[in-house]
């Protein structure tokens, strides 16, 4: 598989339709891999794919990395199915054209969550938990996909990857808010969170902006707080599940249940999941006249 | 006009977010007819239910508010046609991640009231008041908490050996 | 540092009974920023005025806040005086501590404590409030006025008396609409022709205005002040300025087919004018039944014609003119499907002339079986009509025999929520009782029935007019009809008459219907090719039911007659010259100003992510490229039309980075106040 892959992006670069190609390569250690920018042809049998690739690619496509890009008319990437949730959201929100984008999917199995927990093979043990009822193993949209690419159903509701979301939702408020309280205690404002989402591209982040000081940058209680409610409230309907922030959190805070838990909220409301489709616009901005309101008086 | 207002150990601080097309004239109307509500309301007018943004509520609760009132025109009357339709939605799911939080939204009221409901404001007003008082203090992000997670954890792990 | 001036407002003692007005004044001087407070009896009275002007000339304020009554009540006043004493008018705000707070709660040491925050978060909110200054945008002074019914004249004229260059645009051949088709109209019984084509004849000849006939509007773009219309003249296949309507064209024409003006009681010619006082006296060609257009045989009125002005090669021709403002006219038609047990269905006039067999087989019953002469009351006008195709003679459509015995039936369509519309069409009643009284002038030994449920006779002279129907001859029975079958050739109606308990049934000759008024079929398409709102019958919708009744949602867009509900003759024109008195305000100046209260956006922050332009309901954002000074591109952005922004401020709430703000209610204002409040609530 790997090689139609590196086949491919030869065949790309040396005809000149791509700038550049980004994917894996080796890490610095047999545990890890790293991302790579393929620029020559003759450099791409450094492309590997296997469970360990757990990093989010599309990150490097965001605007804000724009620096990074100049003079890159046209990039492939290689995709496993949710990176490429990413990459279509980032195209529906305008952030992308469609045709600067070559994207080589690859059929994806799972990751493995930590490269602690790899020992040659991906198994239950250590699969990470976004990749717990899948859809897009196969993905979803591709330029180039070795071999016959399946047709999968994907019509099926989202449902939440962590037990933790179900659990914290069983416990009573004031002990889900103590909870929280405790697990934020950890939290010191590195916006790591931030820097690592996909869709995370405001040329100027509500939390740097000083009139007003919307967020409290200091890491007291008040300013993390308001930090992650406003995460939480900016990524509804936008957020593709690539769980990267909980990854990247250097303090080992599961970030993205309020994530999860608000893609299940907008599944349950609109029926609406992320990142499938290059034209949908997310659901807070659109609205239907028998929206429910069940909670107004 | 003319009903005794009761002072209690603990006065819950509101916060009002209301269009001023609709729920600001109500309330207006609520005046001029000289009816009698709880005085623990503070309104900030915007001129329209779609401008109230969540980053408005979760201000107001850091600033020390005990309860938030939201309050537009009716589906379908919005002076600028859709606002209250965006308004629903945002709330909808900013409810949501507050519960989820472990922020009672029973302290968040969202109702429709139009220019003419004056009566309704009153009552919503009152009734809001009375359950913020009851639920007391909004519990502040300073408070000294222990951590319960860990021990439903064990609870979880007990229950299911 | 800030220089704020607070004035409480005793309001006699509305304020002063539950408030200490005092001690919110000595409260608000110890605020950061404050340095001038007054307490007064009535702050909006002339010397409360001049304090106020006074106070901010000689303190040199920067900001005021006025506590007192609701903003609706005083805030212009306020603001308009500041202006005058030199202060930008948005750096006034109001607190308000009457109808919030001292006539709702009876406690004075309450509302002292509440009126002590209200003041307090204005406080806070206005040193963040911008000197905002009002937009000026250029104007084209022209109107476009859409139909050329009698609203869309009286306006028209309106308009031109007073100087302004006018367009209609009409997409029948003639100017006249309804109006035209009536033969004598209520309650004077004048001769509709007569008082209207007098008008008809000034708007032709008047400098100013423009008459598009055959025309139709195709696409419109732009706001208030600057529309540009893309206008779709219709080939008349004729030279418009060559033609001296000599008629001998449309009087030697061998080919014949339904008038569209006659309500299908009658043929005309395929090169024609609806009705001989047509303005402009210039026929036109159908084209969907010209055998010479179609397969190049005859052109006989080409060679009758004297000037040779029959043109069969010409094209619609496209004319992109821009406008300041539109007035819509477009009128309304009759309920044109009636109920199948009435018998009368007759497919609407406007249908195509070849009806397709699937559409033939629709028909509820075949030729044979309809019953021609129950007709509706644009049809009765026509035979009513001296002009007409009986000449004035009132007889029946089938045979030509002059009738004996017609029934009218009222509420045809109107009040029904099951088969019709549930409004009342206000004009039935009054024009079946005219035509009650057309029909006794002419068939004098005439029994006339009317079947009513109620009798809605509202206007000056019109419950006279209705007795005067009723003196003349004319028999009301208080009932429904429930059936019309043939009888011989006769038509039996089967009716109830709930006075006397009793059912009544009489042979009729003939049978007219005061069917429901609706809009216009295509009111929907028309109403979205201007953007403007419609409801659920397609009426087109005002800003405000009572205080706005002839603006549309859109700005610079006015409604006049029918088009916007049901109204008769003198309400239309009253509602013509309103528009024209709204479109000569908008003109009044040589520039418009527009309220700053709208959305600008930081174009540096700006991601382009397009929501606001999603999210905007009046879509006045607009995507624009930004370039250096090379001319090369550099980023995208939002960018706020001021002439359609209306300041709602959902853009504002929907952007992540806050990069589009709403003048008036920034983000900082918003937080001001809310960190303002928190003192004691009791």
């Amino acid at each position: 598989m790997i090689e139609q892959i590196r086949n491919q992006a030869r065949k790309l670069l040396e005809d000149g339709d791509v700038d550049v190609v980004i994917g894996y390569a080796e890490g610095s250690d047999p545990a890890r891999t790293t991302p790579v920018f393929i620029r020559k042809a003759e450099d791409v049998d450094k492309l590997i794919y296997d469970p360990r690739c757990i990093n989010s690619l599309p990150l490097y496509l965001n605007k804000r990395h724009e620096y990074t890009r100049k003079g890159w008319k046209k990039t492939a990437i290689i995709g496993k199915g949710c990176d490429i949730r990413a990459i279509v959201q980032l195209i529906a929100e305008n952030q992308l054209k469609r045709d600067e984008i070559y994207i080589l999917g690859v059929p994806c199995e799972g990751q493995v969550s930590h490269p602690e927990k790899w020992d040659g093979s991906l198994h239950d043990g250590n699969r990470a938990s976004k990749c717990i009822g899948c859809d897009v193993m196969t993905p979803h949209e591709t330029d180039f996909f070795p071999g016959d690419k399946p047709d999968v159903d994907r019509s099926n509701p989202y449902e939440v990857t962590s037990p933790k979301v179900a659990n914290l939702m069983e416990l009573e408020l004031d002990k889900r808010f103590a909870f929280w309280r405790t697990d934020f205690d950890r939290c010191f404002k590195c916006y790591a969170c931030r820097e690592v989402c996909p869709h995370c591209s405001c040329n100027v982040c509500i939390t740097d902006e000083t009139t007003p000081s919307w967020i409290d940058p200091a890491a007291h209680k008040k300013g993390v707080f308001s930090w992650h409610l406003t995460r939480a409230m900016h990524l509804v309907g936008r957020c593709t599940g690539c769980g990267e922030c909980t990854r990247a959190c250097p303090m080992d805070i599961q970030v993205d249940l309020f994530n999860q838990r608000m893609k299940e909220v907008v599944q349950e409301s609109y029926s609406y999941k992320p990142g499938y489709s290059l034209e949908d616009k997310h659901p807070l901005i659109t609205y239907q006249v028998d929206d429910r309101e069940d909670f107004i008086k | 006009m003319g009903k005794k207002i009761e002072i209690h150990d603990f006065e819950p601080k509101i916060m009002a977010f209301v269009c001023k097309w609709c729920t600001y004239s109500g309330a207006d109307l609520a005046g001029t007819s000289r009816m009698d509500y709880s005085p623990n309301v503070r309104m900030v007018r915007l001129p329209c239910s779609g401008r109230i943004d969540p980053q408005f509520m979760i201000k107001a609760f850091e600033q020390g508010a005990d309860g938030v009132i939201i309050s537009g025109c009716h589906p379908g009357d919005c002076h600028y046609n859709e606002g209250n339709y965006y308004a629903r939605r945002r709330n909808t799911t900013f409810r949501q991640l507050m519960d989820f939080n472990g922020i009672d939204i029973e302290r968040i009221e969202f109702s429709w009231i139009s220019a003419a409901e004056a009566i309704k404001w009153t009552e919503v007003i009152d009734a809001f008041t009375e359950k913020v008082r009851e639920l007391g203090r909004h519990p502040q992000y300073n408070d000294d908490i222990v951590d319960p997670y860990a021990q439903f954890l064990v609870q979880k792990e007990q229950e299911s050996a | 540092m800030a220089k704020i001036g607070v004035f409480v407002c005793q309001c006699g003692n509305n304020i002063a009974r539950t408030v200490d007005t005092a001690d919110v004044a000595k409260y608000s001087s110890e605020q950061d920023g404050v340095v001038h407070v007054e307490d007064y009896k009535f702050m909006c009275s002339a010397p409360g005025q001049e304090m106020f002007k006074k106070a901010i000339k000689e303190k040199g304020l920067d900001a005021c806040i006025v506590s007192a009554c609701s903003p609706k009540m005083h805030e212009a006043t306020f603001r308009n005086a500041a202006e005058a004493a030199g202060l930008n008018p948005f750096k006034v705000e109001i607190a308000n501590i009457r109808e919030h707070c001292s006539w709702v709660h009876d406690d004075k040491a309450v509302g002292t404590v509440k009126s002590k925050d209200l003041t307090k978060m204005m406080i806070e909110r206005i040193k963040f409030n911008k000197p905002l200054e009002r937009y000026v945008m250029p104007l084209t002074k022209r109107a476009l006025v859409l139909g050329g019914g009698i609203a869309g004249i009286q306006a028209a004229l309106d308009l031109a008396q007073a100087g302004v260059d006018v367009h209609i645009v009409e997409r029948e051949p003639s100017l006249g609409g309804n109006m035209a088709r009536l033969s004598e109209t209520f309650p004077t019984l004048d001769c509709s022709q007569c008082i209207m084509t007098p008008r008809m004849v000034e708007v032709q000849n008047h400098p100013l205005i423009t008459v598009h006939a055959y025309a139709e509007l195709e696409q419109l773009s732009g706001f208030i002040g600057n529309f540009r219309a893309r206008i779709r003249q219709k080939a008349k296949y004729v030279i418009d300025d060559l033609c001296t309507g000599c008629g001998e064209c449309w009087e030697k024409c061998p080919f014949s087919t339904e008038s569209e003006f006659e309500m299908g009681l009658v043929k005309r010619p395929i090169i024609y004018i609806p009705f001989p006082q047509a303005v402009p006296t210039v026929p036109v060609i159908d084209n969907t039944e010209c055998p010479k257009i179609l397969k190049d045989k005859c052109g006989l009125c080409a060679d009758v014609c004297g000037p040779d002005c029959i043109d069969f090669t010409q094209q619609d021709e496209i004319k992109e003119i821009d406008f300041g403002a539109i007035i819509v006219a477009t009128g309304f038609q009759l309920m044109p499907n009636v109920y199948r047990e009435y018998g009368g269905w007759r497919p609407p006039h406007m249908t195509p002339k070849k009806l397709t067999a699937k559409q033939r087989k629709a028909l509820p019953r075949s030729d044979a079986g309809r019953l021609v002469d129950v007709i509706n009351g644009l049809e009765f006008e026509r035979l009513a009509s001296a002009s007409g195709p009986t000449g004035g003679q009132i007889r029946r459509p089938s045979d030509g025999k002059i009738p004996e015995t017609v029934v009218f039936i009222a509420c045809v369509g109107s009040r029904d929520c099951n088969k019709g519309v549930e409004y009342c069409s206000k004009i039935c009643c009054m024009y079946t009782a005219k035509h009650t009284m057309l029909y006794q002038h002419a068939v004098h030994h005439g029994k006339s029935y009317v079947f009513y449920m109620d009798i809605r006779a509202g206007g000056k002279g019109y419950e006279e007019f209705i007795n005067r129907a009723q003196d003349e001859g004319a028999q009301y029975v208080r009932g429904r009809v429930s059936r019309l079958t043939k009888k011989g050739d006769k038509i039996l109606v089967k009716g109830a008459d709930t006075l006397t308990g009793q059912a009544v049934d009489v042979e009729a000759d003939m049978v007219v219907l005061a069917t429901a008024m609706v809009p216009q079929g295509d009111a929907e398409q028309v109403a979205q090719t201007l953007g403007i709102g419609y409801d659920k019958h397609g009426f087109f919708s005002e800003q405000h039911p009572k205080l706005m009744p002839v603006e549309s949602s859109t700005g610079g867009i006015y409604l006049a007659g029918a088009c916007q509900g049901v109204k008769d003759i003198p309400e239309t024109v009253s509602q013509a010259s309103a528009t024209a008195a709204k479109v000569l305000a908008l003109f009044s100046k040589d520039e418009m100003e527009r309220d700053p209260e709208i959305a600008i956006v930081d174009q540096e922050k700006c991601m382009n992510c397009w929501d606001c332009v999603t999210v905007c309901p009046y879509l006045a954002i607009n995507r624009v490229e930004l370039k250096d000074r090379n001319g090369n591109f550099r980023k995208w952005a939002a960018e706020v039309n001021p002439g359609l922004c209306q300041g709602c401020g959902i853009c504002n709430t929907a952007c992540r980075s806050k990069s589009i703000e709403l003048m008036g209610y920034t983000n900082e204002q918003v937080y001001a106040q809310i960190t303002a409040f928190g003192g004691d609530i009791i």
